[in-house]
This record gives structure tokens, C-alpha cells and sequence, in this order.
């Protein structure tokens, strides 16, 4: 693992830690150490696609060490990484006292992975990674309406990129992929990076996003609370991250 | 609008595809078969099949919601060539119709 670099995710309300998020690139599927188990490496070995093959580890490395740092699965070994039919990852964290599981959201772009995971049951997390393009101002016609609000201009080469990584990382905490209307969901960006997502005419959630060496990663939380209307249960993510580091 | 597609319509539409997941990630076509992973082989994600649904329903005018298509996939799931090749003429054949005897899945 040469770059790891994770954030906390904090709800306003209470400003307690209920998650975190963060960013790594493998340098070699080979790395990760025991963050991977060997399953995960065989089925990585599978990959026609070098960058893919990384992503996929780094991400998986990239959830394991974060949740052992935050002390939610101490032992890497017991924390078991799934997925539901409709792609959610399922985080379950076995040991001593039981079986637990933890909402959790992998992405992945250029061999960048990205990766997310609240331990409080009432949040739900989505994250998403994508290289500044024209792709999204391609197909802008599919997720962008005049709702949606960034501080940065739409002339600029990132407008697009970034609304649709919002929007798929809110897509992704609601747990819906492709079965959800990208037009209903509305980004509204409150401070630089900071954002609500709308929908139906009410915040739904609320996340932050990053510009860095032509990527954007945003991620998302919905709490079921804010879900159910109320909007004083607004979530930020934290100010303060670690430094990125080499492993 | 639905419409019934011939197999030299098929098979253009899957060279259509080939090429365009060539161009967009950097891959020799021949490279590309109908077993292929769209993003474990070939380094696609999910913008590549937005970008490639879209430019099917303008070409082929049809009139369906991003939300349909992803209720479909999930009956019918999406993650090779020949896979995306399959959706896509069911998306041209069968159009608004196409979640029809499908059941609904929010």
C-alpha cells in the first residue's frame, strides 16, 4: 500500500465520529499485506485489467486497515467483505463478541480506490471516485437539471464530473445504482466541497467532496432520520484527515 | 418506439459497442469478445454504461428512463460484452416496454 489517507465522518448534530472514508493506490496487486485475504487475491488474479486488479485490492486493503484504525475490526482476518445483489458492500465483523456489520462503500477509478464505512446503524454511506473528463457533460442530459448548484461554474471542465460523482455517491448510499431517476436527486453545494442532496423537495443527505490531480471522490451519508424528513440531523464530514502516507 | 431488429442489425450494433469500448479505454478491439468484463477486464465503471445508454437511445429514439433500464439490469445483470450486447437489444426492441413481465423491483 503506498498512499492511504482517510477522513472522519461526523454528524452535525452530535459531532461524535460515525464513520470515516478515505483514498489508496496499490502499487502492485501483490500489496496490502494482511489487509487481503486469499480468496480476495485469487479472485483479483482473474482481471484481464493491471489498474482493475489494483482497485479492487486497494480498496478492500483500503476499508480493512481504516476499520482496524478506528478499532471498529482489530483483527483485519475477521472483517468480511461482500456484496448484495444490487452491488452494497456488506462489511461483517466477526470475533469474541459476536458478529457485527457496518455499512460500508468501495469506488474505484485509474487504479485509485476508494472506500467508506459508518458504524452507526441509523447512517447509510455511498461513495464514488471518477476522473475529470467530458464523459459526464456527454451524458449530462441523463443526471444534471437546472436544480443542482455548484460554487464552481458549469463552464468549468469539472462541473459535470462533479455533479455526477455526487450524485452516484448518493445513488450508492441509498443502496438503488442504476434504479434511481439521477434528475430527482439534487446537489446543492452549502460551502466549497460541502453539499445537501435534495430529493422530493427535502435534504435528503448530506456529503463532501475532493478535487485532486484530475479525480473528484465525494461521499455521501444518509441518516434514516434525515431520510424520514427531519433536517436538523444534517451530516458533514470532518475537517481534519490524516496525512497521506506510505506504507 | 419498439422495433424488431435484423441479425445484420445485431451484429453491427455489437461492433458499434466494440468500438466504442475500445476508443474509451485504450484497448485494441480485437481484444474485445463477447465474454469480456466490461469492468474487471477492461477497466470500465458505471459512466461508461451511462454514456453508452444514451448514445443508443438518441440513435435510436427511444424515450425510457435511466430507472427502468437499471431495473431491468437487475433482472437481467449486466457485466460482459456479450451481456451488454443483449440489453441493448432488448432496449431498441422492446423500448418502453421493456420491464414489461419483468415485476417491479424498488
Amino acid at each position: 500500500m503506498i498512499c492511504y489517507q482517510t477522513w472522519p465522518l461526523e454528524l452535525s448534530a452530535s459531532e461524535f465520529t460515525v464513520g470515516r472514508w478515505g483514498i489508496c493506490r496499490l502499487e502492485r496487486s501483490q500489496d496490502g499485506g494482511a489487509f487481503l485475504t486469499g480468496p480476495e487475491r485469487e479472485r483479483a488474479e482473474s482481471f484481464r485489467c493491471r489498474l482493475r486488479r489494483a482497485e479492487w485490492l486497494g480498496a478492500r486493503a483500503g476499508l480493512r486497515r481504516m476499520l482496524q484504525e478506528a478499532g471498529i475490526a482489530p483483527r483485519p482476518s475477521e472483517c468480511n467483505i461482500t456484496k448484495d445483489r444490487r452491488g452494497k458492500p456488506l462489511v461483517d465483523i466477526g470475533g469474541a463478541g459476536g458478529a457485527k456489520r457496518v455499512d460500508g462503500s468501495l469506488a474505484h477509478k485509474d487504479g485509485l480506490a476508494g472506500f467508506a464505512a459508518v458504524w452507526d446503524p441509523t447512517v447509510k454511506i455511498g461513495i464514488d471516485l471518477e476522473a475529470v473528463s467530458t464523459k459526464p457533460w456527454r451524458c449530462r442530459r441523463a443526471f444534471a437539471t437546472r436544480g443542482d448548484y455548484l460554487l464552481d461554474s458549469e463552464s468549468s471542465d469539472s462541473y459535470y464530473c462533479v455533479l455526477w460523482c455526487c450524485k452516484e455517491a448518493a445513488s450508492k448510499a441509498l443502496g438503488k445504482g442504476l434504479l434511481i431517476d439521477f434528475r430527482e436527486l439534487v446537489i446543492s453545494e452549502s460551502a466549497s466541497g460541502r453539499f445537501t442532496v435534495g430529493g422530493n423537495g427535502r435534504d435528503l443527505m448530506a456529503g463532501r467532496y475532493l478535487l485532486f490531480d484530475g479525480m473528484v471522490a465525494a461521499v455521501v451519508m444518509m441518516s434514516h432520520a434525515a431520510g424520514c424528513g427531519r433536517r436538523d440531523r444534517s451530516v458533514r464530514t470532518g475537517r481534519g484527515g490524516n496525512r497521506g502516507e506510505e506504507v | 418506439m419498439a422495433r424488431k431488429l435484423t441479425e445484420d442489425d445485431k451484429q453491427r450494433i455489437f461492433e458499434e459497442i466494440r468500438e466504442y469500448l475500445a476508443d474509451e479505454l485504450e484497448i485494441d478491439k480485437e481484444e474485445i469478445t463477447r465474454d469480456t468484463h466490461i469492468i474487471d477486464d477492461l477497466g470500465g465503471d458505471s459512466i461508461i454504461f451511462l454514456e453508452m445508454i444514451e448514445e443508443f437511445k438518441e440513435k435510436y429514439q427511444i424515450n425510457i428512463e435511466v430507472r427502468a433500464i437499471g431495473q431491468y439490469m437487475l433482472k437481467n445483470p449486466v457485466y460482459t460484452v456479450g451481456e451488454t450486447v443483449n440489453a441493448i437489444f432488448d432496449i431498441i426492441e422492446r423500448g418502453d416496454e421493456l420491464l414489461a413481465g419483468l415485476g417491479d423491483d424498488q
